[in-house]
């Protein structure tokens, strides 16, 4: 009676304990899908500012909608016309109806509304920002005749009242020609829409939130599909492009082909299970432990961290597989005990007799694979000390689990006898274990360990060939972002010095030599903060430069004289460059409302990684300037850089440092040095794995039976991926260590290496098969997962899958005594 | 007694809105019709030339600003004006490109010639009056039709001409579609056309923003049926 008040309670506390852990994960659970899965605490400097950069930057946050019309391709005239007149109609309808959004902080077809321009902090100074000519000559007589002229002649066509305010305020058309002259593009226009060769109308977005705040651009994704196609009629189609999308695209995949390949997988699993132990709830229980891992893990990650990396939960779940063992063992050891006809009258001492005699071994196998893990919790990266958490809690609950909650249950006898073609294999196994198999093991672990460490191609350290992103995507975006003159991501130029004005002035410096690649077709544009901001000495330069109000009225009095205009109605015009030269210096903090605002602050910003010290230990603030280059002949600007840093003679007072960065080779370091980072965690992990074997055997001898399965396992699937075409990731690496975890667990179990030494036939048979089971249901859902189209799951499912049977093979080879042929 | 009267009632309500509708829907056709006719004779135009003098008024002018030459239209689609005076510039229109030619005195009493080419598509406005032209001189009644409202009025004879020779003068109204909530974008508030027959005499924009102009056809220099 009080046993079984104890169980209600067990089994309370465990429920309670599920719906606690879910309540939490649906109150706080934070998953963050963004590149700071790859961030490095000991990463060096540049890549973090390439980190910082890529985060905030603008680049992430724009989207692209393409307009486009199958009729367009006909080829009457008239046709074409209507349906470009149609598009244009759309692009400005769409732009109306996006701009209601706070979301969006920028949507442009061509170019901005005239309120927009006018509640522009920059409009304020436009005499200030324009580098395009000097303010002295701007307002000379000569200067001031030719623009009245020019004016003269657009005044032909009857104005508006918004523009007649903005030709009041800015005769001289300055502000548009700085509009122009940040907006490149090579895109044509048409009634104020932009359209490419293919007749294709563009509109550019940005949105609000980063790139890769996923949930964010999902809403922004659905808001725009829904205006879209309430919009569009008339066969007029529309595609949305842009590294949010490609991300969604890319995650929206990712799910798909796990939902599938898991549901499938699961199936045939359960299937599997159904017919080793008959019974539908030692199959549903069978994955009790494993979700108390993931609820566990998730939380404690999350409890940690705040959030949870998106890679490290769908990594966690996958490595964290392990933990369906713990029962199939502890039920494949149940049916053996009925199977001998030791029943106890009550159902839970024989649970708990059957547990017991198998939990020396599972707690053996947890403890490694414990040890393996938490080798990588020390890493520098996040994402593997997450991943390293997630699976440690994860293994504790699940074992815990198994230890006091599967044995509550009542399971119906069930004779080991009837799986039938199991027990047979199991059988031939046990008995056909020749010498010589460990003679070809070891010849070949040798050959591949030579295999290997000569292979050319060892290490896969482009990021680039683990995404799933097709060819045809990248190269649309990469024409998109081209023809608009917007940043490729990946060549950049890095100023840095202790202020933002010293990096303001160096990138002004460097003015004549990006203009100078331009001539030389290095890149086509470059973008950077002083283009918005110039620094507070070039301000005051060209504040000095303009004329004084009496000196403009003047020289406009003078150059409009023998013309029709009437001087009086350009009062708003000497009042706005008066207070141009008057106002204080512009400083970014005066531009938070404006619409370049995020620009600015991604192309200037203060280096928060920064450990920039003096000889007196003082820390300096330093500042970053990020230079953004389109259109890079990458050899030629290397090239004309490396020259243009001999020739260019550094002033000792000048310490503003530039340099020129390939952020693709610098994410590649990243990705490099977090390989070698999991590979170092790893070694340690194994050496203590082989400590703690050692601790437990307690004889040097049999250390080979529980070590050559999983490190023979981890040799021969290397050389084996290596083999197939593939080279080594991340992800390779931490599946390996899943792979540690299985070997070491096989290997106990088949082994003859008990505490008590007491291993009978019937024993070895019931060990051989729960191993069998357990093996066959990780080979299920490993390859299943192998046959991903998407790199990072195959990496997974490929090296575990591989590493699960050759496991398994090597622990019956090894961890048995041979038998030679007499 | 009274379902009756209901629906006595309802048929004089029917009755109306149809002969509202039929009414209105004669008067969408009659002004169609009368548009086609009107421009009928222009559809036969294959070159026209006349002197024309502009008359434009604005907040940036001290006093009406006047300017005249001569303007030569080339079916389908080209289009030459020349600025006589105040200063020699000529415009030359050719499916969407305009070369626009400038005359600039030099200091040696020599004459430069600048010559200087753009694409209509960047100047929406310009494109919009052009376009107009065009459908004008060339009777293209159903370009108006879709993008004005339109209205035609027939002018009393010239109480002058006693002889009576001259052809019953017509007044045609264009209206682009007003959005009321966006008056500050918008250029033109109407369009009047005044002409006999083949022959336009006037056509007046009013601007919004006391924006207007005025340019008159003063003699035909040439025309090719």
């Amino acid at each position: 009676m009080l046993i079984k008040k104890n169980h209600n309670t067990v089994l309370l506390s465990y429920f309670i304990l599920a719906i606690v852990l879910i309540a939490y994960l649906l109150s706080s659970l934070t998953i963050r899908s963004d590149m700071s899965f790859f961030t490095s605490n000991s990463a060096n400097n540049d890549s973090k500012i390439i980190q910082q950069y890529l985060l905030d930057g603008d680049a992430n946050r724009l989207l692209f909608i393409v307009l486009d019309s199958p009729k367009v391709s006909s080829k009457k005239s008239q046709d074409n016309e209507q349906t470009i007149k149609k598009l244009i109609h759309f692009s400005h309808q769409l732009k109306q109806e996006i701009i209601k959004n706070d979301q969006f902080t920028l949507i442009e077809n061509t170019q901005q509304n005239i309120e927009q321009i006018m509640a522009e902090p920059l409009y304020q100074y436009r005499y200030i920002i324009n580098s395009e000519s000097d303010n002295k000559k701007r307002f000379s007589i000569a200067s001031l005749k030719q623009h009245f002229n020019n004016l003269q002649q657009r005044l032909q066509m009857v104005t508006s009242i918004d523009e007649q305010a903005i030709i009041a305020q800015s005769p001289l058309n300055v502000w548009f020609r700085y509009l122009q002259s940040i907006n490149k593009t090579q895109l044509k226009q048409k009634d104020g829409v932009w359209f490419t060769e293919q007749a294709q109308a563009i509109l550019l977005l940005k949105t609000k939130a980063s790139g890769f705040d996923l949930k964010q651009q999902a809403k922004n994704r659905q808001f725009l599909e829904q205006r879209i196609t309430a919009i569009l009629s008339d066969g007029v189609t529309y595609s949305l492009s842009g590294a949010a999308i490609i991300a969604l695209e890319n995650s929206k995949k990712i799910a798909f082909q796990i939902q599938i390949i898991s549901t499938l997988a699961s199936v045939i699993l359960m299937l599997f299970l159904f017919l080793v132990f008959r019974s539908i709830k030692q199959v549903l229980l069978i994955s009790l432990p494993l979700f108390f891992a993931v609820l566990a893990g998730t939380s404690m990650v999350n409890w940690i961290y705040g959030y949870i990396h998106g890679i490290s939960l769908a990594f966690g779940i996958t490595i964290i597989g392990i933990a369906v063992d713990y029962p199939i063992h502890y039920f494949s050891h149940l049916m053996g005990l009925q199977k001998t006809g030791l029943q106890n009258k009550s159902h839970y001492v024989n649970n708990k007799t059957s547990l017991l005699a198998i939990w020396p071994k599972l707690l053996l196998g947890l403890i490694t694979t414990l040890i393996g893990f938490s080798a990588i919790t020390f890493s520098d990266f996040s994402g593997l000390n997450q991943l390293g958490i997630f699976a440690m809690t994860g293994l504790i609950v699940a074992m815990l689990s198994t230890r006091y909650l599967l044995p509550l249950f009542h399971y119906n006898s069930i004779k080991l006898t009837h799986s039938k073609v199991i027990l047979y294999s199991t059988q031939v196994l046990l008995f056909k274990n020749r010498c010589y198999f460990r003679s070809i093991s070891l010849a070949l672990i040798l050959l591949s360990i030579v295999y290997i460490t000569t292979h050319n191609n060892l290490w896969e350290n482009d990021l680039a060939h683990l995404s799933p992103i097709s060819d045809a995507v990248k190269s649309n975006d990469f024409k998109l972002r081209k023809s608009l003159n917007l940043p490729e991501l990946r060549y950049v130029l890095l100023v840095s010095a202790n202020n933002e004005q010293a990096v303001l002035q160096k990138i002004e410096s460097l003015s004549p030599f990006l203009e100078q690649l331009i001539h030389s077709k290095a890149i086509t544009y470059y973008d950077s903060a002083a283009r918005y901001i110039p620094s507070i000495d070039t301000q005051k330069q060209r504040q000095e430069a303009l004329p004084t109000q009496t000196q403009l009225y003047k020289n406009l009095h003078q150059a409009l004289k023998d013309t029709p205009f009437d001087i009086q109605a350009f009062d708003p015009f000497i009042k706005a460059v008066t207070e141009n030269k008057n106002n204080p210096p512009l400083t970014p903090n005066d531009l938070s409302q404006s619409l370049f605002a995020t620009k600015i602050k991604s192309l200037l910003f203060l280096d928060k990684n920064n450990n920039n010290q003096d000889a007196n230990k003082q820390k300096h603030p330093n500042w970053i300037g990020v230079i953004i280059l389109s259109g890079v002949n990458g050899s030629q600007l290397s090239k004309e850089f490396k020259q243009y840093k001999k020739t260019s003679k550094t002033n000792k007072k000048d310490t503003a440092k530039i340099q020129l960065i390939d952020i693709k080779e610098q994410t590649n370091k990243l990705v490099k040095n977090y390989r070698i980072d999991a590979l170092y965690w790893f070694l340690w992990g194994s050496f203590f794995i082989i400590l703690s074997l050692v601790i437990y055997i307690k004889k040097i001898t049999q250390l080979p039976a529980l070590l050559l399965p999983f490190s023979g396992a981890i040799i021969l699937s290397v050389s084996l991926l290596l083999l197939l075409g593939y080279s080594l990731s991340i992800f390779h690496l931490v599946t390996l260590l899943l792979v540690v975890g299985l070997g070491i667990d096989y290997s106990i179990f088949i082994s003859q290496i008990d505490a008590n030494n007491q291993v009978d036939n019937q024993q070895k048979t019931i060990n051989l098969f729960s191993v069998l089971i357990c093996a066959i249901s990780s080979i299920i859902m490993f390859f299943s997962l192998s046959l991903s189209s998407i790199p990072v799951l195959k990496a997974i499912g490929l090296t575990a899958s591989l590493g699960t049977a050759l496991a398994f093979i090597l622990s019956l080879i090894f961890s048995r005594p041979c038998k030679a042929i007499e | 007694m009274i379902s009756g009267k209901i629906r006595f009632e309802f048929k004089k309500q029917l009755i109306v809105s149809l002969a509202l509708l039929f009414y209105i829907n004669s008067q969408a056709c009659l002004a169609n019709t009368e548009l086609q006719n009107l421009l009928l004779p222009f559809k036969q135009i294959t070159l026209v030339k006349f002197t024309y003098t502009e008359t434009r008024k604005s907040v940036f002018f001290k006093k009406p600003l006047l300017s005249s030459g001569e303007i030569e239209f080339i079916r389908p689609d080209k289009i030459i004006k020349e600025v006589l005076k105040p200063s020699y510039k000529k415009f030359i229109i050719n499916q969407e490109t305009l070369t626009i030619i400038d005359t600039i005195k030099t200091n040696h009493k020599n004459e430069d010639i600048k010559k200087k080419q753009l694409k209509l598509t960047h100047y929406p406005k310009l494109k919009q009056f052009i376009d107009l032209l065009k459908a004008l001189l060339s009777g293209d009644a159903l370009f108006l039709q879709k993008h004005y409202d339109i209205s035609i009025s027939q002018l009393a004879p010239n109480k002058n001409d006693l002889k009576k020779t001259t052809h019953l003068s017509w007044k045609l109204i264009l209206t682009p579609q007003i959005f009321p909530d966006n008056l500050e974008k918008q250029t033109i508030k109407t369009i009047q056309i005044v002409g006999t027959q083949s022959h336009i005499k006037s056509i007046e924009i009013n601007g919004f923003a006391d924006e207007y102009s005025l340019l008159t056809i003063d003699k035909i220099l040439q025309k090719l049926m």
